[in-house]
């Protein structure tokens, strides 16, 4: 069991020949993660770290069980390599890719809702089971096993907490990293209600930030009751104030007007009951005392 | 990227959206050859990102010369909510018979887009929600069939507008709706769309924002951006270079990689009674290239006292992000104290190649934010 992924998930690597791409299967495959083929239009036939590449998907599903999709593809030709893995239903698709416009990923995004295949990103770090598997570009032994699930919209931000989490003991039994854009797959509150089911998931960070209006319906959801497990959440850009109208790196970290203002987020959880912590390090006390 | 009325406008024109016949103009001199052209009377508005002019009384009319230079004058050096005037939209004043709202958003959450329609224009649409919502018309747009003239019909009845009258409307959803799903836009919103007492609709205001994502594929992103210049010049030149900077108005510089971290670690810097200057992210993987410019673009903001730069090595490797803070050391003429915090992949390495400059770093960032705080501060 485990949440979207565990340890036989079989993935591809769309983009294999890239050097990111390349570089991190290399990495995924060094942490355990089944690896079956990699896909590169025109490169067909190569082999990359011992992954043989196939020109599509359809090519590689005729010699490869394959499960999942993991895409560092350029923006410019990730619509197309996105829509190849919807196509094919692959579940989950992870996008790493940054820069992708709004308007590809909203299409993205309809299409595979309809086919009910879960999108992850895009511009994010990934997903990891500690110890099973990664299907994402995080720094490995950053993560280790056990059963605080960890959502964030940020990257280096969640290594940074994962760290001080696994320093204290507390282990993740999942961390997704569902990225930076303001339009994504899979969001905050999809992912709590995921993590409500998993059974190795006792408790649960949300890492959120300035933009949108996730954080709010995540609140909205643990005030219903609909999610039981303790939520702690931390909330970086609150002083992302002083500048409204701009993004802070992420594309979707943008206060406009009053819409993904820090305090209305902070309100929500505190409504919720959510713990939200000032400093980084709070997130750990906060977990303690759940 | 928000986009200036007049780049706005542009827009809309090229989309058929009547717009008043308008110039730019960055000069009174200007303003005064634009008006003899297009003829009095003019309005007079400040281009400016931050929207509400009406009510920082920053929206302007002339009859004449002498109104038109004095006007052109005061809105030329004017600061409004902290945003310096540089340049006025001087536009032929339309005879107004009745102002309606307009706008297509995106709904991030939902992902879907949205249509809005009001007959209450000229003011704030949250206004009008909470005033008198019954004058509101709202949709949520299917992808599949995107805006269609008896969704609009439906809408201008809604809000009481039938017949002939709705008629004149319908052009303004469809083309309006072409510009904002085929440039990429993330809102479209005309604030007044005005009915003359001639009984055309136009275009009075235009507030556009674009996704910067889609530059690749609008090329009209980037000439809007190289025509631009000023407070965003540095933070343009150092996209360019593949680094998010949005300046603040602090002392102390920040510089982080990741977004989320980089925020966090301004937070912190105001949570320790600090201020700071600026969020720089350097993205992932940097090398010493991207550390050095960063180094660069922020010793060129004003009051700098300190930099604080907070790294967490994932795919960005500790070695080499120490290896551009020496090439800065050796290269910039340093005249303020940077204090590093360094963490993660290839750490050790990054540590040795920083001692040997004679800079301890820290590996907890809290330690390394108080530290730089009172640097800033005339500590030792």
């Amino acid at each position: 069991m485990g949440v979207l992924i565990n340890k036989d998930t079989k993935v591809v690597v769309q983009g294999i020949t890239g050097k990111e791409g390349s570089f991190h299967t290399k990495l995924m495959l060094e942490y355990g993660t089944k690896i079956v083929a990699g896909v590169t239009p025109g490169k067909g036939g190569m082999e990359v770290h011992g992954v043989p590449v196939y020109d599509s998907i359809k090519d590689a599903m005729k010699e490869h069980d394959i499960d999942a999709s993991i895409i560092f593809v350029p923006a410019k030709f990730a619509y197309d390599a996105a829509m190849e893995a919807i196509y094919n239903e692959l579940n989950p698709i992870v996008i790493i890719t940054e820069g992708i416009p709004i308007w590809t990923t909203l299409k993205l995004v309809t299409e595979a809702r309809k086919r009910g295949v879960n999108i992850i990103g895009p511009n994010c770090p990934g997903i990891i089971i500690p110890g099973e598997i990664k299907i994402g570009i995080m720094p490995g032994h950053t993560f280790k096993p056990g059963n605080v699930a960890v959502i964030s919209r940020s990257g280096t931000l969640t290594y940074e907490i994962s760290k001080l989490l696994s320093d204290n003991d507390l282990g993740q039994s999942v961390v997704i990293g569902i990225g930076g854009d303001p339009v994504k797959g899979l969001t905050i509150p999809e992912a709590l209600k995921l993590l409500e089911q998993d059974p190795l998931t006792k408790k649960i960070v949300i890492i959120g930030e300035i933009g949108g209006v996730e954080e709010e319906k995540a609140a909205e959801l643990i005030k219903n009751g609909e999610i039981t497990k303790p939520v702690v959440a931390y909330i970086a850009g609150k002083h992302a104030t002083l500048r409204t109208g701009v993004s802070f790196g992420h594309a979707g970290a943008i206060i406009l007007g009053e819409m993904g203002r820090p305090e209305s987020k902070i309100r929500a959880f505190n409504e919720a009951g959510v713990p939200v912590a000032r400093l980084p390090i709070e997130v750990i006390d906060y977990l303690k005392q759940s | 990227m928000f986009l200036y009325e007049h780049e706005g406008k542009e827009i809309f024109q090229k989309y058929g959206i009547p717009i008043p016949p308008n110039g730019v103009a960055y000069s009174v001199e200007e303003a005064l050859n634009i008006a003899k052209k297009i003829g009095y009377p003019v309005v007079i508005k400040p281009q400016i990102l931050g929207g509400r002019r009406g009510k920082a009384g920053a929206i302007r009319f002339a009859e004449n010369d002498d109104e038109l230079i004095n006007n052109a004058q005061e809105l030329l050096s004017m600061d409004i909510r902290g945003e310096k005037v540089k340049r006025v939209l001087v536009e032929k004043k339309v005879n107004i018979a009745h102002e309606y709202y307009i706008s297509f958003l995106m709904d991030f959450y939902e992902r879907k887009p949205i249509v809005m329609f009001s007959t209450e224009g000229g003011i704030e649409i949250e206004e009008v929600a909470r005033t008198k919502p019954e004058a509101i018309s709202k949709r949520y747009i299917p992808l599949e069939y995107g805006m269609t003239s008896f969704i609009a019909m439906e809408m201008l009845n809604d809000v009481g507008i039938k017949g002939q009258e709705a008629r004149k409307f319908i052009p303004i959803f469809i083309n309006l709706w072409k510009a904002f799903s085929e440039g990429d836009l993330l809102l479209a919103e005309i604030n007044p769309l005005v009915k003359t007492v001639e009984g055309e609709v136009i275009a009075v205001d235009a507030r556009v924002m674009v996704d910067d994502n889609a530059e690749f594929r609008q090329k009209w992103i980037r000439e809007f951006k190289e025509r631009r210049g000023g407070k965003e010049s540095l933070e343009y030149k150092a996209k360019e270079k593949g680094i998010s900077l949005v300046v603040l108005e602090g002392d102390i510089g920040v510089i982080g990689n990741g977004a989320g971290l980089t925020m966090a670690t301004v937070d912190l810097v105001k949570e320790f009674g600090g201020e700071p200057a600026d969020f720089l992210d350097i993205g992932g993987g940097a090398g010493p290239e991207r550390v050095f410019e960063a180094i660069k673009s922020i010793i060129q903001l004003p009051n700098i006292k300190v930099i604080i730069m907070n790294i967490f090595g994932g795919i960005t490797r500790c070695d080499l992000v120490a290896k551009g803070i020496l090439e800065a050391l050796s290269k910039l003429d340093l005249k303020i104290p940077l204090v590093v915090r360094l963490t993660g992949t290839n750490e050790k390495e990054g540590r040795a190649i920083l001692e040997k400059a004679g800079i301890k770093a820290y590996t907890d960032m809290i330690e390394a934010v108080k530290k730089a705080v009172e640097l800033s501060k005339g500590g030792e």
